[in-house]
């Protein structure tokens, strides 16, 4: 609010809202100045992050020596204004207007009889495809249509119910759409073409057939839709939904964090429940500027991080060449074992861009004592190296490799390596590599909604990555695999034992991370696999936006 | 095989109208089948709801809940069930019993067709009960009311029969005096235990049809063992049908929400392409 004043001059009034005087900045309505006052006023469409309209009427207030009401959410606020947000009437009115909305929503739960027992039973609402009651509903929990009946103690809805009948809308990829259930506030269509600059979609038809839509009704994913799902998350009702974060109900915690499967790092809020990821969305405040989601960050996370081919147990290969699980010491312990059998000069390491900085330090100290600092990158099949003084001329020598991005590495960048012997992984899922490659273990990962630390991200930001979840089977974070295998190899320059020691070491060595390749926005992959490999309806986004419009942008 | 011959959807009840012959040769009415959409779907037990010797189908009412009805959902005219086994399950043992109730909820609302028609022919004076939220989401009507004496209504919001559910007309009917010799019930797991908590004051024998996660249907697998009288069943080749006054109810929801975690996680990564 303090930003909009500046805009606005900082000229000041005063006025009486409920008999308190309070001041207000020049062009704010009286909805705002409530609200920056404690004072609540019920609202369905307005939010303080959208332009008002007006259009719910729930927000009407009384102002003296004004004829009737006025919607205090498009009402700026005048010197001396006597400003009334409750009373009997204004509460009746209030109650009459809630009762036509719901007669065109479906709401026949909130006047059931066994409401409460069903809803006690129902823990979950069940997972319908068309929603005729709120105990069907995936928005049950958060639904302000529901907070505003109680609110408002409305216990009958005198009007009968008109279902709209609606054809449902669920051929987009991640997004479900029940219009019957929409009641027209407009706040999808204000902050895509508001906030967003996009405007996929509008109002169309007219009169009662009036719904929101794209032009010519096509699908989303055939017009301007980025599906960064800014939309679901101003629905006040459950018309708009992410299908596959629609049905878990209350999460049992959010955690902010920052998602880095590409240099921007927009950060966002992570849902957990059974300790999965089970959705990621904005912080709340969605103000224009404030928030640029892409669809990977929004709707990717919680299919990449709960895959079911994630690797979950360390693998080792026996000396009858068998692979078999084993347990982290053992694993460690054959590790160390065949890295021994090398000198640092037939050693080299291949970091991953997608990695937290704790990681990527981590992985680098590593190279430095055991592997004579032969660490590279692979951006776009290119190999970089961050150490200037290396190039590919110490690949001849190399016996041993270590990976930590296996899936980016192609044939033809093993032919690079002559003398290749073994090939130790670190990753998250499996990798295809080819069966004259010899493997001799293989350690699961965690991915950067498992594990706390920090990326530096674009414009040189370091921001926060978060633990939202826990890892599958014995998974441990990147850094953690290098630290253990680093200290049983027992080098004496090998000194970093935990988080704390590795923040501070990179504190102390910020280049190591500012020379790492970034990962660009534009990314189809994280650590080198596809993402359509994990999340099938980003292989829907993908191919239709290339056959539709020929190229693709998050 | 399992050709999918009709296909229309009444508020996410979805009657699918199914070509199979032998399984409509030989069913009986309280039977049940097991499908599986697709090779890779879970398998799920469904009442057969009506059938047709002449044309070999059976019709089956099937809700949206989850990822494997989803995708019986959107099936079209034309595509094939990957499996459809049975019939499953002993049939309903009907007989002469003066005056029957049966009640119906969700797809349950079809599913009491059958016994309703076979109650009707036994000579029994057959009131069926159905349930909705609104007076527009039944179905299957004219069927039912040409096998019953009496077709009433409950309504979540009044807007057709009375407002309430099937248990509060069965109340109000017991106050009035009616006799019931016979309660039937069938429709979601909450719904069968407020029916045969209406019906236990007066003693009134009540079968319920349970609905309890199945595998094989044959009885191998246990998955859908319930407590009857404190005696361990199978739903599948013991029920479906079990007196509503000796089950378990505690432990039949508890168990049919063991997967709700995989049940929700599952759509994370489920896709039905562009529909277009």
């Amino acid at each position: 609010m303090v930003e909009v004043a500046e805009k606005r001059n900082m000229a000041t009034g005063k006025m009486t809202i409920n008999g308190k005087a309070v001041s207000f900045f020049s062009g704010e309505t009286i909805l705002e100045v409530a609200r920056r006052s404690g004072i609540y006023i019920p609202t369905l469409c307005a939010r303080a992050d959208l332009p008002s309209t007006g259009s719910c009427r729930l927000c009407i207030v009384k102002v003296d020596g004004v004829r009737g009401y006025v919607t205090s959410c498009t009402t700026p606020a005048t010197p001396n204004m006597v400003v009334t947000t409750n009373s009997d009437e204004i509460e009746k009115l209030r109650r009459g207007i809630l009762e036509l909305i719901l007669s065109e929503h479906p709401s026949a739960c909130l006047v059931c009889l066994i409401r409460e027992t069903c809803e006690q039973f129902n823990a979950l609402s069940s997972k319908a495809g068309r929603v005729t009651g709120c105990n069907m509903c995936p928005n049950r929990n958060i639904c302000e249509l529901r907070q505003l009946v109680e609110y408002l103690g409305l216990k009958e809805i005198r009007y009968p119910f008109l279902y709209k009948d609606f054809a449902l809308e669920r051929d987009d990829p991640f997004m479900d759409r029940d219009y019957n259930l929409c009641i027209l506030c407009g706040r999808c269509i204000r902050i895509c073409e508001e906030n967003l600059g996009l405007s996929a979609i509008s109002f169309i038809r007219r009169g009662h057939d009036t719904k929101v839509g794209t032009s010519f009704e096509k699908l989303h994913v055939d017009g301007n839709c980025v599906f960064c799902m800014h939309c679901v998350d101003v629905c006040p009702t459950g018309a708009l939904s992410v299908r596959g974060s629609k049905w878990y109900g209350y999460p049992d915690r959010e955690t902010p964090t920052t998602c880095i499967l590409c240099e921007q790092g927009c950060e966002l809020v992570i849902d957990t429940k059974w300790n999965k990821v089970m959705g990621a969305h904005p912080i709340r405040d969605m103000s224009v500027g404030k928030r640029e989601y892409c669809v990977k960050g929004r709707c990717c996370l919680p299919a990449l991080s709960n895959n079911p081919n994630r690797l979950k147990y360390p693998a080792i290969r026996r000396d009858d060449g068998k692979m078999i699980y084993a347990d982290w010491d053992s694993a460690i312990n054959h590790v160390s074992d065949v890295l021994s059998k090398y000198s640092p000069r037939e050693i080299a390491v291949l970091s991953s861009s997608s990695l937290t900085d704790e990681s990527i330090y981590v992985l680098n100290e590593f190279a430095r004592i055991y592997a004579e600092s032969n660490i590279f990158y692979l951006k776009d099949n290119e190999i970089v190296f961050p150490n200037i003084e290396k190039s590919e001329e110490i690949f001849k020598d190399i016996k041993l490799l270590y990976l930590a991005e296996a899936n980016s590495v192609t044939d033809e960048i093993v032919m690079k390596f002559g003398n290749l012997e073994n090939i130790i992984i670190q990753d998250i899922y499996p990798v295809p590599l080819s069966a004259s490659l010899r493997v001799c273990a293989i350690l699961p990962a965690t991915v950067f909604t498992e594990m706390n630390g920090t990326k530096s991200c674009a414009e040189s930001r370091r921001k926060p990555v978060a633990k939202a979840a826990e890892p599958p089977g014995s998974a441990i974070p990147d850094w953690e695999i290098a630290i253990k295998i680093g200290n049983e190899l027992n080098s004496p320059d090998f000194k970093i034992k935990d988080l704390r020691t590795i923040q501070s070491h990179i504190q102390m060595h910020p280049w190591t991370i500012a020379s790492v390749p970034m990962v660009p926005k534009d990314c189809l992959t994280h650590r080198g696999f596809p993402i359509s490999d994990f999340v099938p309806d980003f292989k829907v986004f993908i191919e239709r936006r290339l056959e539709s419009k020929g190229e693709i942008h998050f | 095989m399992n050709e999918l011959l009709e296909k229309s959807e009444i508020f996410n009840v979805h009657k699918m109208v199914i070509k199979a012959p032998e399984i409509a040769n030989s069913v009986q009415a309280g039977q049940f089948v097991i499908v599986m959409g697709s090779e890779y779907s879970e398998r799920i037990p469904l009442t057969v709801s009506d059938w047709c010797r002449d044309t070999g189908s059976i019709t089956l009412y099937v809700i949206e809940l989850g990822i494997s009805t989803l995708e019986l959902a959107r099936m079209k005219v034309g595509d094939s069930l990957y499996a459809v086994t049975g019939p499953l399950g002993i049939p309903s043992k009907i007989r002469h019993y003066g005056t029957v109730v049966l009640g119906g909820g969700c797809y349950g609302i079809g599913g009491i067709y059958p016994i309703a028609k076979a109650c009707k022919e036994a000579g029994n004076r057959v009131i069926s009960i159905i349930e909705a939220r609104y007076s527009f989401m039944f179905y299957h009507e004219k069927e039912l009311h040409a096998v019953s004496d009496q077709v009433l209504y409950a309504t979540s919001d009044g807007s057709k029969g009375k407002k309430g559910k099937v248990e509060d007309v069965i109340r109000e009917m017991l106050d009035e005096g009616v006799k019931i010799e016979q309660a039937f019930f069938m429709g979601c797991t909450q719904m069968l235990e407020r029916c045969s908590e209406a019906t236990r004051p007066y003693a009134i024998p009540t079968k319920v049809a349970l609905n309890s996660i199945m595998l094989d249907g044959t009885g191998m697998c246990g998955a859908c063992r319930v407590s009857i009288g404190g005696e361990t069943k199978f739903a599948c080749v013991d029920g479906p049908e079990f007196d509503g006054h000796k089950v378990d109810w505690k432990e039949l929801n508890q168990r049919k929400s063991a997967y709700a975690e995989q049940e929700t996680v599952i759509y994370q990564s489920y896709s039905h392409g562009c529909g277009v």
